[in-house]
């Protein structure tokens, strides 16, 4: 018998969902949501007049928002493509690994999104620890992923990587 | 646009001369309240994960309460490295580790570097950021920046 990475983790790395668009187009509300809470003081988010003479030509959203037009509404349920971390995270509860922490993130960006545009993202399982590893929390894998957000133009916007562990708590692992 | 929020945005931006390698970014203190926390996650990222706006939630997973989601932190540490230079540069890449969770109650103190100045092939900069709480580093991370 193989490791768990071997036998069952191992095929889904590498593999990407179809695009999915974000359920707001950029909007300056969620643009003002994000920015009153970072005190982002930038006016080519925020300033309408500055923002259409400078050369991003209008509003724009911060790049480091991107990940918000991901993010999937509270109400209705959304149909969307399985994302390729969902089998993972199922085998990893299954195997104890219940708890979630996100532990680091980079991201790219290209070009801003415009006020008005839809945002269109993939997810991409980009690699998952072979071995568990020690840490402060139990036993953990980690798992890193790779979104890639386009604009209707189909040009890149930016890609962020995210990095997350699943652990299992070190008082749930069995006695020695 | 109102004057209110002109007020308060900054126009103004570091000239490419005047900065070099070395240079400190200055530092910023934010205190962390129940508020930032719920605001960063819900209205800020459409986070809706427990553990981002329920105490019970965050206890139930083994923190002693609510804590700042990652979104929050990379906008936070996104709008300390730009408030500084101001809106003629353009981050182009940001990258942080998470350490320790950031809970209400904390200050966050923000500090960061300017670590390498190179014009090919394009005016660049890259940044060294670490955010601390009262009981140790929050975060750590870079950010790489051109002039327009």
């Amino acid at each position: 018998m193989g490791s768990l990475y071997e036998d069952r983790l191992k095929e889904h790395i590498g593999k990407e969902c179809s695009p999915i668009e974000s359920v707001d187009a950029v909007c300056t509300q969620m643009i003002r949501h994000w920015i009153e809470v970072m005190e982002d003081a930038n006016p080519a988010y925020s300033d309408p007049e500055w923002a259409a003479q400078s050369r991003h030509g209008g509003i724009v959203a911060p790049g480091s928002m991107m990940q918000v037009w991901s993010m999937a509404p509270l109400w209705p349920e959304r149909e969307i493509p399985q994302l390729p971390i969902e089998p993972i995270d199922e085998i990893l509860t299954e195997e104890g690994f219940t708890e979630v922490v996100a532990t680091g993130q980079t991201q790219e960006i290209h070009e801003l999104a415009r006020d008005g545009e839809a945002v269109t993202f993939t997810v991409r399982l980009a690699s998952v620890t072979e071995e568990p590893k020690k840490t402060r929390l139990g036993l953990a894998y980690f798992v890193t992923f790779e979104y890639r957000f386009t604009n209707p133009a189909g040009t890149l916007l930016g890609t962020q990587s995210f990095t997350y562990m699943r652990y299992r708590p070190e008082a749930e692992e069995p006695a020695a | 646009m109102a004057t209110w929020m002109k007020d308060h945005l900054k126009y103004d931006s570091i000239a490419w001369e005047d900065v070099n390698e070395g240079d400190e970014i200055p530092s910023t203190v934010r205190p962390i309240d129940a508020t930032l926390v719920v605001m960063g996650a819900v209205a800020a990222s459409r986070d809706v994960y427990p553990v981002h706006h329920d105490v019970e939630a965050a206890k139930a997973a083994g923190a002693p309460d609510i804590f700042l989601n990652i979104l929050t932190t990379n906008g936070l540490m996104a709008a300390f490295v730009t408030n500084w230079c101001g809106p003629d540069w353009d981050l182009r890449s940001i990258s942080l580790k998470l350490l320790i969770p950031a809970f209400p109650g904390q200050k966050l103190t923000t500090t960061g570097t300017v670590t390498r100045k190179y014009d090919d092939p394009v005016p660049s900069i890259e940044v060294e950021f670490t955010a601390e709480t009262d009981f140790g580093p929050h975060c750590k991370g870079s950010a790489t920046l051109t002039r327009a």
